[in-house]
């Protein structure tokens, strides 16, 4: 309880309305000119247009970057890092979802220390912090408006890398609920899963603290509470306030306490076969929880409780096999149905993605240490 | 099994994302502030990479300086030595002629009862021998005692003496020969500069003796331009340079003992049959040839010294090989001068003893005076160099004003300024370094005379 410990978050603003601050929060950071990193379906989606609208009427100028994949890649932060010098911008703005924001966080770091992005791959190795960057998450799962950690997708090596530091803390999040109205009903179920998961591998985390717990743990009473409700009432304003209260919760524990094996194994399988993130998770959450569970069975409890599950004054075995069975419900009652086998993982991929998997930085703190057959097995199972 | 390694890099990793003793900056809100943290991050980073310059500098100096008291030291301790030398030599010239004289009074005797005292005259003479070799070494370190100087091949030099202690050094330690030169020609006395090889190498075996070792020869050739430091700060002429690196993996040496090595009678094998002179003849040799030695040493890793000597402009030629003129008596008239009676007398008995007619002088003014008189009563003056009043190379002048030509042995028992070229450059003269043997003087005086 006394041991020394720090939370790192940003300045943030939640609420209905949020959004309509990024003029106000730019013209404070002294911005002339925003450069506003997003990706194409947040501009079909209006949000884009929306903030440039706000800026214009602060009188600042912008300009747009969209070039993005959904695992955003090192050639598109370098390019982005090109562009923002080209148009002389000074403040950044993401707006979107987990790759603008990450690409964006790219794009700020080699703005100002002018080097390859996958130079400061690893804990702690960004020197000089980049411009201001203002936040504005579209979905409620990713959370990368508070946290320190930028995933940037390496082409070569066919992998994601994590570039962890606390110059990746963006200046401003400005999380408005709004902006979740336009996520179907698919994004909807795998940003949560993945919010779940930020707050079940934070909890579980070997960096664990009592002031990070309570995030965690109220982020996934909210998720199991409320998943399924935004899912058959998707346009209620106030259920999906509470997935972006669940996401941000998740968001501020992850951040500090970090994660572990099921994200360590998602960044090599989304590199390797460049699958959506939050279905990546979904898909390997039960399967590492299974596998930790001899070393995490006291914390799982707790998981269990704020799950809603009656897992006092039961054996460990118990509980482990009734919190697995809530964890597989609630994923498949989401409509995330397929194996790594479905989304075309074979088994003659394991053993490069567990070799991958097993050097990513959030394996670090996963409450179990694995060896590479370990990590090769949990994989076979998820097939 | 996990390696402990690795269970220390998750440990480490872990605190990492905890977050303690991390450097944390934080962000500011201002883009010209970012600016300038980017300029005095520049700014600190070449400012560290100045200070590394400038110790690495002031290192550099140090070990120059170090390097140039070192060879004033030298310097001083060699003028020192040289003047003992020219004392000592005096007294060890009376010691030979009389013991000469002595013993060719007891052959004229021809009594066999004298034999044993003929026997005991004989070990004067050598212990005397001796003696004088001792002189010549402190000679050669205080640089006055040059020797024949021919173009010298040093790699085959080298290979030729590494031989030698190929076969004086046991096979526990391996000898390695690396040569990276075409033109290994340096003017040298190489007897001296085997001299240096033999003397370094035997000091190498003597490093690795307890436990045997490498003894590494590496020859090799380096341009030392104006500005180079060691031109400007050890007065080495710029120029080419052959490097010869002697290197053992010994024992080495510390700091306080490589301050020492280099001084006369310095020695760590005193009492084991060091003298305590080797390194610092060594040292007066390579000056000699206008180069340096230096030397490096780590305790219990070994030493390396490193030997600058400037290389030849022309091939190696051959070396002037002199005729011994045939031994015989003489019936000149002979002028002798010296200041010191002993040696006067000496000399005057050696040579009236195989049929010359002797005057002596005590005073160079003394034997000017005789000269004047009567020059043509004397057909070579024999004279010393350094007397009061006038030297040798004077008095010379002054007789050669009245008879040109007229033949001169000039004995020395230490000059700075005279030596067997300067000598020949008076024509038909000749010199001789004290203490002189009477098979050395007839010698020389027939070589005069006669040619």
């Amino acid at each position: 309880m006394i041991e020394l410990r720090k939370f790192v978050a940003p300045e943030f603003i939640f609420g209905a309305g949020a959004i309509d601050l990024a003029g106000r929060y730019a013209q404070n950071f002294g911005a002339e000119k925003v450069f506003i990193v997003t990706d194409p379906g947040v501009i079909q989606a209006g949000w884009t247009g929306k903030v440039q609208q706000i800026l214009e009427n602060q009188g600042i100028d912008s300009s747009i970057f969209s070039g993005i994949s959904p695992n955003p890649r090192a050639e598109e932060v370098m390019v982005g890092a090109e562009q923002y010098r080209e148009h002389g911008c000074d403040v950044i703005i993401a707006i979107g979802g987990g790759s603008p924001m990450d690409c964006a966080k790219g794009i700020g770091i080699v703005a100002t220390n002018d080097d390859h992005i996958l130079t400061f791959e690893g804990i702690d190795n960004v020197p000089i912090p980049g411009p201001p960057l203002i936040c504005i998450p579209t979905t409620a799962g990713t959370a990368a408006d508070v946290s320190q950690f930028a995933i940037i997708s390496d082409q070569e090596e066919k992998v994601k890398k994590a570039i962890i530091s606390k110059t990746a803390v963006p200046d401003v999040a400005l999380i408005d609920p709004a902006t979740c109205l336009t996520m179907d009903s698919y994004l909807t179920a795998c940003t949560a899963i993945d919010a779940l998961v930020h707050a079940v591998e934070a909890y579980a985390s070997t960096a664990h603290a009592p002031m990070f717990d309570l995030h965690a743990l109220e982020a996934i009473r909210l998720i199991s509470a409320n998943l399924e409700k935004v899912l058959a009432e998707p346009a209620d304003l106030e259920l999906r306030g509470k997935l972006m209260l669940a996401s941000l919760q998740a968001g501020l524990a992850f951040s500090n306490a970090s994660l572990g094996a099921v994200h360590a194994m998602a960044h090599s399988l989304g590199g390797y076969l460049d699958l959506p993130h939050g279905e990546c998770n979904a898909i390997l959450l039960h399967h590492v929880m299974a596998y930790n569970y001899p070393e995490a069975g006291e914390r799982y409890r707790e998981i269990g409780k704020a799950l809603g599950l009656g897992v006092e004054n039961i054996s460990s075995k118990e509980v482990k096999k009734l919190i697995l069975a809530e964890i597989i419900r609630l994923k498949l009652s989401a409509g995330i149905t397929a194996s790594l086998g479905q989304r075309g993982a074979t088994i003659s991929d394991i053993p490069h993605l567990a070799k991958k998997a097993i050097k990513d930085p959030c394996m670090v703190t996963n409450p179990r240490v694995p060896i590479l057959r370990d990590i090769e097995v949990i994989y076979e199972e998820a097939l | 099994m996990k390696k402990p390694s690795e269970e220390v890099h998750r440990e480490e990793m872990l605190q990492r994302i905890i977050g303690l003793g991390e450097r944390s900056l934080k962000k500011s809100y201002y883009p010209e502030l970012q600016k300038r943290i980017r300029e005095l991050e520049k700014a600190n980073h070449e400012l560290q990479h100045e200070i590394q310059e400038r110790l690495k500098a002031e290192a550099q100096k140090e070990k120059l300086e170090f390097q140039l008291r070192q060879s004033q030291k030298m310097e001083a301790i060699g003028t020192l030595a040289g003047g003992i030398a020219h004392d000592f030599n005096n007294i060890l010239s009376a010691i030979i002629g009389y013991t000469e004289l002595a013993a060719i009074h007891i052959e004229q005797c021809g009594n066999a009862a004298n034999c044993r005292a003929s026997n005991d005259l004989e070990g004067v003479l050598r212990g005397a021998d001796r003696a004088k070799q001792l002189v010549h070494q402190i000679l050669s370190f205080s640089r006055q005692k040059g020797g024949d100087i021919t173009a010298v091949n040093l790699e085959a030099l080298l290979r030729e003496t590494t031989r030698m202690l190929r076969a004086l050094i046991p096979t526990t330690i391996t000898i390695e020969t690396a040569i990276h030169t075409t033109t290994p020609i340096i003017m040298a006395d190489a007897t001296q500069i085997h001299q240096v090889i033999m003397n370094l190498g035997t000091n190498g075996y003597q490093a690795m003796l307890a436990k045997g070792g490498r003894l590494q020869f590496d020859l090799s050739e380096t341009d030392l331009p104006v500005n180079d430091p060691m031109v400007t700060n050890l007065q080495l002429a710029p120029g080419n340079y052959l490097v010869l690196r002697i290197s053992d993996s010994g024992c080495g040496m510390n700091r306080e003992t490589l301050a020492k090595i280099f001084d006369p009678y310095f020695s760590t094998k005193i009492g084991k049959g060091g003298t305590g002179l080797g390194l610092s003849v060594v040292h007066g040799i390579v000056s000699l040839h206008k180069g340096h030695i230096s030397v490096y040493s780590e305790p219990g890793k070994g030493t390396t010294f490193r030997i600058y000597l400037p290389k030849a402009e022309q091939a190696a030629g051959t070396a002037l090989v002199e005729a011994h003129p045939v031994l015989q008596r003489g019936e000149e008239r002979l002028l002798i001068v010296d200041d010191e009676a002993d040696l006067r007398e000496v000399l005057q008995r050696i040579l009236e003893n195989i049929g010359y007619s002797v005057t002596v002088a005590a005073t160079p003014i003394e034997a000017l005076a005789r000269f004047t008189a009567t020059p043509h009563d004397f057909d070579m003056l024999i004279t010393d160099m350094n007397m009061p009043e006038m030297d040798g190379a004077e008095l010379i002048d002054k007789v050669r004003a009245l008879r040109e030509n007229l033949p001169v042995i000039l004995c020395t028992g230490f000059s700075e300024t005279m030596n067997e070229k300067s000598t020949r450059a008076l024509g038909r003269a000749r010199h001789l370094v004290k203490p002189v043997t009477q098979k050395e003087l007839h010698e020389t005086i027939r070589s005069l005379l006669d040619s």
